[in-house]
């Protein structure tokens, strides 16, 4: 199992701050995350892409520093997703 | 007006002569204004010979060209002056409508020299300058003090000490508006030293561009990329500044108890979005800034402006305390007092930490938050044990035998992010010219926030240029002046335009960085005419060597030594952090120090 | 040797740079500067396959045992180190920029993400010489007004905190030099869609 946190405005799309969820990448546990709550995907993905600006960490290591969202995970280990706080993302622009 | 004003305002409180000089233009053009003109002023005017806080040190109160221009967040100016907390150069800067009205007054700076023989306060307005007594004011609140002056933030704008300063508290603060401060390093001290209790002005003197058409132009640009921006369109206007609190903790990056652990279990009940879900009123903006950060709070006791995110964490994690209303109203105490907020709840919980160690017989320890507002107040007042805390933590730590559990730099208390968790704001701390200082270019932007590209916040090599570019892009944002949340979106590229369309004259994105460098600079020779060397370029021990013991920073220390070496290169300074004669040369220094 | 980190951010941005159409096999490169001195790729290591052992280090100003091995246009690099704040340079060969770099004297972008990011970009002439003191000086001088320039018929030199950032510049460039080339190609009349748009030739 993994916990997730929601910060900031993303929290408006879920039902609690703190959701439990599992998978074997970062990319696989937000993507179950979102399967039932179509609004928290677009809030947080474009194009199966994070959105600009969105940052996900896991236990503290942003993923950009690791494999983005094919970063693996341990059990126990927990994502944070903040909404955009500020800069630029890698190569893209909004 | 064409960005400056072309007059500096000189105020002797002993004589109670008034003056005033025209403006310097080369140095106008060297030094912009604000912060940059504030250091060139005082090079010339204050000597190592001078003590902080005797009438020979002077407070130097200056806008840049860009202030009341209407350029976005252009309500801003500093006060320079040496501090008494630190011994350092010292400069504070402030935003709300105080700035942009003096400016109107006719004036780039006011300088304020010697001792008035009693209690005085200065009044600017069209029909003359005047020091006039202010006996009736000495030992009122800032709330009292700017309400009797008649503050009216469109018409008529107050600053003034509270009775910290009066009582010449090494971390009081000089407030404008009512609840805006130049806070750190004890600037308030001075103005008490000076027997000075405010400054009203009235003015409405246009600063004017003289190429309209491209400022205008400018100013839409400008515009758009803060609309653009997720900082300072949604973030800032949407949680305040605090919405970084979940953010530093995620990371292991927020201090708590004195920098004892790098992440506070109390984060969330002390979040921006907490904050805005429970006592948030109304959000509110300076002057001429559509980015609004500013909170209007209120509690079931009172009602106020802030807690910003600095202080939130001081008189939070910092004391490992977790009732949002309780800081909130510390904040408000803090405000009316005149004290910063950060040195303030930093002592606070540095004492906390001592009497745990028994190294202070006091009831306090971390979490009595019902011990935090009789403690500010007898800071403000010098009772007690505040009398100690007064002076700030260094000395008060030094003085019960422990200086090494003083969380600051240079004596300035460290702001609210540990560097064990962020390297390069390690290397920003200790060399900060002011000392412990997150105002002059925070790494938050680029470990954390991506901003403007993410580098890994635990490694060290490549740092080093990254926090001299922040440092050098602060000091010209501080001498424009406008306010750095509106950096964090448009860049030099776009205040070089717009003072070129204001002033007429040729400014490129690198004139300003390069301004930027010249203050660093001169900030550096100043620090080191007044004596202090390489081996003040450090931190706590504790963050030396102390290794985090859990979280996502653990294991690490401040990996100093490194980072610093390869800074003073960058910089051009030699080993001893000196600037070298060529580094001076180019940045046209060199004939300040031959 | 580079660390980790930094030669894996010099191998992505250039790769990203030769699969992204913007150098021919063996041209372009970038550099970093870290204390005094600059890392920058070696004579003839190939962008898009970067390897640890393809860097020199060189002080930025003055002789050593680097300068030799560097890219011929070290001068520039230095230049550019010595005049900007920047930390990493991009210099590539786009090839719709380079096109019309040979028809006019600034390429004004025309659509919405270039033209935010960018706004102008001048053509600066230099004799062609790669590498020339006479280039770098104008390359540098150029660079303190705009963070990314043109040369006319050889390439773009852009600058950032980082190589990424830089790189930013650069694809945005291409990609906006690519729309004006199909507008004109087009040949219809240009809908303009931006306020103040006639104000960008002053940028
Ligand atoms: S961003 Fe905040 S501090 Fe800065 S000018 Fe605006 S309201 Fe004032």
């Amino acid at each position: 199992m993994n916990v997730i946190k929601l910060f900031g405005s993303f929290r408006q799309y879920s039902p609690a701050p703190v959701i439990e969820a599992s998978g074997e990448t970062v990319g696989a546990v937000l993507d179950s995350l979102c399967s039932e709550n179509p609004e928290l995907r677009t809030a947080i993905f474009e194009d199966r892409q994070l959105r600009p600006h969105v940052r996900v960490m896991v236990d503290g290591r942003d993923i950009e520093l690791s494999a983005g969202l094919d970063t693996p995970l341990a059990a126990g280990q927990s994502i944070a997703i903040f909404p955009p706080i500020a800069g630029g993302s890698h190569r893209r622009w909004r | 007006m064409e960005g400056w004003a072309g007059k500096i305002l000189d105020i002797d409180l002993t004589s109670g002569e008034i003056s005033s000089h025209p403006l310097d233009r080369e140095m106008a053009r060297l030094f912009l204004g604000g912060r940059g003109l504030g250091a060139r002023l005082l090079w010339d005017l204050v000597g190592p010979e001078v003590k902080p806080l005797s009438p020979e040190n002077v407070l130097i109160f200056a806008t840049g060209p860009l202030t009341a221009s209407g350029v976005q967040t252009s309500n801003r100016f500093s006060v320079s002056t040496k501090s008494p907390l630190t011994g350092t150069i010292l400069d504070a800067n402030s935003g709300g409508w105080w700035g942009m009205r003096f400016k109107r007054t006719g004036y780039d700076a006011l300088i304020v020299r010697g001792r008035a023989p009693q209690p005085s306060l200065i009044e600017i307005g069209p029909e003359g300058i005047a020091i006039q007594d202010a006996a009736h004011l000495w030992g009122k609140t800032v709330s009292e003090t700017t309400e009797l002056l008649g503050q009216n933030n469109n018409r008529r704008n107050v600053l003034c000490i509270g009775p910290a300063g009066e009582n010449l508290s090494l971390v009081s603060a000089i407030m404008n508006d009512g609840h805006r401060s130049l806070a750190r390093g004890g600037p308030g001290a001075v103005m008490g030293s000076k027997n000075l209790k405010a400054i009203v002005t009235v003015g409405t003197e246009k600063n004017q561009a003289q190429n309209p058409d491209q400022f205008k132009f400018m100013l839409y640009e400008t515009g758009k990329i803060i609309k653009q921006s997720p900082l300072t369109s949604k973030a800032l206007p949407q949680f305040g500044t605090a919405a970084v609190m979940n953010v530093v903790n995620e990371i292991g990056a927020l201090p708590t108890r004195n920098f004892q652990q790098s992440q506070f279990e109390g984060a969330e009940a002390i979040s921006g979005e907490r904050m805005t879900e429970t006592i948030l009123v109304k959000k509110q903006a300076c002057w001429a800034c559509p980015i609004s950060c500013t909170r209007i709070t209120k509690t079931d006791r009172a009602e106020g402006e802030g807690p910003e995110y600095e202080s939130t964490w001081a008189f939070g994690a910092q004391c490992g305390i977790d009732d949002l209303p309780l800081i909130a109203e510390a904040n408000y105490l803090c405000n009316d007092l005149g004290l910063d907020t950060i040195s303030v709840g930093s002592s606070i919980g540095c004492a906390m930490e001592m009497a745990d160690r028994g190294l202070v017989d006091s009831e306090l320890r971390f979490g009595r938050g019902d011990l935090l507002y009789e403690t500010i107040s007898d800071i403000a007042y010098r009772r007690g044990m505040g009398a100690e805390l007064a002076e700030g933590s260094y000395r008060f730590a030094a003085k019960h035998g422990a200086p090494e559990l003083s969380m600051s730099a240079k004596k300035l208390e460290l702001p609210a992010y540990d560097p064990r968790g962020m390297q390069g704001q390690g290397l920003l701390y200790a060399t900060s010219n002011r000392g412990g200082c997150h105002m002059r270019g925070n790494m938050l932007g680029p470990e954390v926030l991506a901003l403007p590209r993410l580098v890994d916040r635990l490694a060290t090599q490549g740092k080093s240029g990254i926090v001299a570019v922040h440092q050098d892009t602060s000091a010209a944002v501080d001498s424009l002046v406008v306010c750095k949340f509106a950096n964090m979106a448009a860049t030099e590229e776009h205040f070089a335009r717009l003072l070129t369309a204001l002033s007429g004259l040729p400014f490129t994105a690198q004139d300003l960085s390069q301004v930027g460098e010249r203050v660093w600079n001169l900030e550096r020779l100043y620090n080191l005419r007044e004596g202090f060397t390489a081996a003040d370029d450090t931190l706590p021990e504790r963050l030396l060597t102390e290794p985090v013991s859990a979280g996502p920073s653990a294991g690490f220390t401040v990996k100093l030594a490194p980072m610093l070496q390869e800074y003073y290169e960058f910089r051009g300074w030699d080993e001893q952090g000196v600037p070298l004669p060529e580094t001076l040369k180019e940045l046209e220094l060199d004939t300040l120090v031959s | 040797m580079i660390d980790q980190r930094l030669f894996e951010e010099f191998r992505d941005v250039g790769r990203d740079i030769y699969v992204g159409g913007m150098t021919s096999s063996h041209g372009g490169n970038v550099s970093v500067r870290v204390g005094k001195r600059i890392i920058i790729k070696r004579r003839g290591a190939q962008l898009g396959r970067l390897k640890p052992s393809d860097f020199v280090t060189t002080i930025l100003n003055g002789e050593d045992s680097g300068v030799t091995l560097a890219s011929s246009e070290l001068i520039v690099h230095r230049a550019i180190f010595q005049k900007t704040n920047a930390l990493a340079i991009v210099h590539c060969h786009p090839p719709t920029a380079v096109a019309l770099s040979l028809t006019r004297d600034e390429i004004v972008p025309i659509d919405n993400e270039c033209s935010y990011l960018l706004h102008r970009i001048p053509v600066l002439s230099a004799e062609y010489s790669s590498g020339s003191p006479q280039m770098a000086a104008i390359v540098s001088d150029a660079l303190r007004e705009y963070k990314l320039i043109m040369l006319r018929g050889h390439g773009v030199f852009a600058i950032g905190q980082t190589l990424d950032e830089a790189l930013q510049w650069v694809s945005a460039f291409e990609m906006g030099c690519n729309i004006i080339y199909k507008v004109e190609t087009l040949g219809s009349k240009l809908i303009e869609f931006r306020k103040h748009s006639e104000s960008y030739s002053s940028w």
